[in-house]
């Protein structure tokens, strides 16, 4: 038989049972279409999570400082840690795996404008900090590394601290006295919502370079004045992340001769850790819920092999007479064989469509924080296409070899219809 | 009556003949929906068990807890500029007590880190100090031992009550309380130690590193003049706004700022997250509950499939049996109870398969990877229950029912001539 024939042959037949037909496909495109909905709603959720947690800065290790609880170098334990401001150097040039290492300094300020005060936190940090704990700029500019290196007395202000010391007013430009110094305020963030913090949000901090707020405000209670309160370590890649860990503690534990395997002497948050055991989370939502996708487009395929072999019982005449007619066993298989694979292909790609129609339609609605919509992604597409096909052939196979396997006498004694 | 249930008797058995001279095509239309209904059931156990994971993590927070911190002034009140920080102080919390109807509890929180020792162990930890109403509040549930008491409070007893995770890291696996420990030098004597908390939000530091002590005895380690926290429950939790909009109130008259002026003092209760876990728990559960029916649904279009097939391969039967005087009725019901056969037996089938799924998936990760606890007691459980079990069944009954009148209708109209007539 002769491809263009076999095709008209295979749309002829589905024709003459078209509510079957259509009936069938609906088993096939719902499969498709609920494998594809449950594996975006987990995805989704992932996304909602590092979308949060990005407000925080990606993928970032904090450590501060604690008090050793083992001994080291002939010194007892409970020996508390000072950070000191050349620390962030020598482990610059040690923790290769490190893309950047800052040191930052937290303090407590009161600010005054020429309109209203207010008391408020301030961060000290190198001008890289902008970019690694996700500080967006609103108005103006960040402070710069040439600023850090001649300790500037600049500011740059979160967006509450604008509200209380200027209100609706123009802001950079101003100067304002911290602890009575005075700072030249030179941005202003713009606004973000951040879900996770350590020293209160973003928008109620003030920003300005290290170098000036250690100079300018030293810390009371502590005996050395360049105090470092915690260091931001930031891997070269999600894959540098436990050697640039690792190279860090190694390098503080030397500087400040403590055992590099005394985790209380250097307290930490991770973020990646976090990220990590987040996906662990949705990982588990997707497989299963994906499972359960599965076998419904495999009971799809079982709907599309059921009918099949109706229509083959039903057709057993035919083949008969094609059989006696000198049909080959080939074309028989290939006659079923395409009239089913037809179904499969036409409504897996009908039920794929909907998906993501569907998908793109829930994702214009206003979706909550920690939750990014229906997330169909390329690969979640792939993995539906080869699924479709592997149930596409094993379900046409069946009915096909047994049509092809009739004995031609038989089957023209068969009474058609039944 | 007799007559009629012999009747229905004899065709049950009828239907039942039928679908064995097709035993195959019984069983694959069987397995779609025996299929549906597990997937029904599943899904929906596991939207109700990620919603009770993620609520149990906010709950172990406190069912309603609000927690207040002084903040500073804003607007101009009373003659004094904005920008005055406010501090609470200790008659505060009597006025509260007193005042706010709408407060069922309240009590102040001081926090530290300071160096704790259990004999030649040390670490730096986080030292909460805290009234007895707190363990109500924030819900810390003692495992062994007992919650910090009235008279602990009033007598500032050098009592400790130990979050699970710094009870594990002092103590491991052994009991501690009755244990003495020593706090920035001073000694106390452990109460009571915490459940494990899978708790998804906090302040300062998670409950389980914190060890807790009373509120008075606290005053003895670090000036507590100024309470940096305040943490109150409203009567119920439908009440927290109007709890807030009341603390806010005495607040403002005892501290002469503005009641309007809400950065004045900050408050923080549930309600503010509950709209997002709402709206992410329960999209998810609907979408869940959505997509089982449809499967269900889907089960039961492959069944009305087939008994089309099995009604035009029956054409001349039904003209014979409504020649020999079937009534129409007697025809639906036929096709009805064949129908129903493989629904009941997809059904019941699908429940036993269901219960086995849940048996063999047992624990999906959730929480316990966040937490570090391998204990898998923050993770989702599927657990198939009765309830789950009865929605399932009622969507089946519907399927079933509607899959089997359409064919049972169309086999019901078929002219008894024609049908005669057709080969």
């Amino acid at each position: 038989m002769r491809f263009g024939d076999l095709v008209a042959s295979t749309f002829a037949a589905l024709w003459a049972h078209k509510v079957r037909a259509l009936l069938t496909m609906f088993g096939i495109a719902w499969g498709v279409l609920s494998i594809t909905l449950m594996v975006a709603a987990g995805e989704g959720l992932r996304r909602g999570q590092a979308r949060q947690a990005a407000t925080m800065g990606k993928d970032l290790v904090i450590f501060w400082s604690g008090r050793t609880s083992r001994q080291a170098g002939g010194q007892r334990a409970g020996k508390v840690i000072h950070f000191k401001d050349t620390d962030h150097q020598a482990m610059q040039s040690e923790a290769s795996d490190c893309r950047a290492i800052l040191p930052e300094t937290n303090r407590r300020l009161q600010a005054r404008s020429s309109f209203n005060s207010g008391s408020f936190s301030m961060s000290g940090s190198l001008a890289d900090y902008k970019d690694h704990r996700s500080v967006p700029i609103g108005e103006g500019r960040f402070y710069s590394d040439a600023e850090v290196a001649e300790g500037r007395r600049v500011v740059f202000l979160g967006t509450e601290v604008r509200k209380q010391l200027f209100a609706g007013r123009t802001a950079v430009g101003q100067a304002v006295t911290l602890n009575g110094a005075p700072y030249l305020v030179i941005g202003v963030m713009e606004r973000k919502e951040q879900n996770s913090d350590y020293n209160g949000r973003d928008v109620e901090k003030m920003f300005a370079p290290y170098t000036a707020v250690i100079r300018d405000f030293p810390d009371a209670q502590s005996a050395e004045a360049h105090q470092i309160d915690n260091l931001l370590v930031i891997p070269r890649s999600p894959l540098h992340h436990d050697r640039c860990v690792a190279q860090a503690e190694r390098t503080l534990a030397r500087l400040h001769a403590f055992d590099p395997l005394d985790i209380e002497a250097l307290p930490r948050w991770d973020t990646l850790k976090e990220a990590k055991a987040f996906s662990k989370l949705t990982d588990g939502m997707k497989i299963f819920l994906g499972a359960v996708g599965v076998v419904t487009l495999l009971l799809g395929g079982i709907g599309v092999m059921n009918v099949m072999l109706v229509a083959v019982r039903e057709r057993t005449h035919e083949i008969g007479i094609r059989k006696a007619l000198g049909a080959t066993r080939r074309s028989i298989i290939a006659q079923f064989f395409s009239e089913a694979m037809l179904i499969v292909i036409a409504s897996g790609s009908g039920g794929m469509a909907v998906a993501w129609t569907l998908c793109s339609l829930v994702n214009r609605l206003e979706m909550p924080a920690f939750f990014d919509g229906l997330i169909a992604d390329w690969q979640l597409a792939g993995w539906s296409l080869v699924l479709l096909g592997v149930v596409g052939v094993a379900s046409a196979l069946y009915p096909a070899t047994r049509a092809a396997l009739i004995d031609p006498i038989e089957a023209l004694r068969h009474e058609s219809g039944g | 009556m007799g007559h009629f249930l012999a009747m229905l008797r004899e065709i049950f058995v009828q239907a039942w003949t039928a679908l064995r001279t097709n035993p195959l095509r019984s069983f694959l239309t069987m397995l779609g929906i025996t299929w549906g209904l597990a997937s029904v059931t599943l899904l929906i156990s596991y939207g109700n068990g990620f919603r009770g994971v993620i609520n149990g993590g906010f709950e172990a927070f406190g069912k309603s807890a609000i927690i207040a911190r002084g903040g500073q002034t804003s607007m101009q009140a009373g003659g004094e500029r904005s920008g005055r920080r406010i501090f609470f102080d200790h008659s505060d919390i009597d006025a509260i007590r007193q005042e706010a109807n709408l407060i069922h509890a309240a009590s102040f929180e001081v926090l530290n880190r300071l160096p704790l020792r259990y004999r030649d162990q040390s670490a730096v930890n986080c030292i909460r100090g805290v009234m007895p109403e707190f363990g109500e509040i924030r819900n810390e549930v003692p495992l062994e031992g007992r919650w910090l008491s009235a008279d602990d409070e009033l007598t500032a007893r050098h009592v400790a009550f130990l979050g699970s995770k710094t009870k594990n890291k002092f103590f491991g696996g052994r009991i501690a309380v009755g244990e003495p420990i020593r706090i920035a030098g001073q000694s106390f004597t452990v109460v009571g130690e915490m459940e494990t908390k899978f708790q998804l939000s906090n302040y300062f530091s998670p409950d389980d590193q914190c060890v807790f002590i009373p509120f008075s005895t606290a005053a003895q380690l670090w000036d507590t003049e100024h309470p940096n926290i305040m943490v109150f429950s409203p009567i119920a939790p439908r009440f927290e706004r109007g709890a807030i909009v009341q603390f806010r109130e005495i607040m403002a008259r005892r501290h002469r700022f503005s009641p309007k002026d809400i950065r004045a003092v900050n408050a923080f209760g549930r309600e503010e997250v509950r709209p997002i876990i709402d709206g992410i728990t329960i999209g998810l559960q609907a979408l869940l509950l959505f997509i089982g029916i449809l499967t269900l649904a889907i089960g039961g279009i492959g069944l009305m499939n087939i008994m089309l097939v099995s009604v035009e391969e029956r054409v001349r039967e039904i003209g014979i049996r409504r020649a020999l005087g079937a009534k129409r009725w007697h025809i639906r019901f036929q096709f009805l109870a064949e129908a129903l056969v493989i629904t009941l037996a997809g059904g019941v089938v699908g429940m036993g398969l269901s219960y086995v799924v849940a048996q063999m998936v047992g624990t999906i990760p959730m929480l316990g990877a966040l937490f570090e606890d391998e204990s898998g007691k923050g993770d989702l459980h599927l657990a198939v229950s009765w309830q789950t079990l009865a929605v399932s069944a009622v969507a089946l009954m519907l399927v079933g029912l509607a899959s089997g009148t359409v064919p049972a209708v169309r086999a019901s109209r078929l002219d008894p001539v024609e049908a005669l007539r057709h080969e």
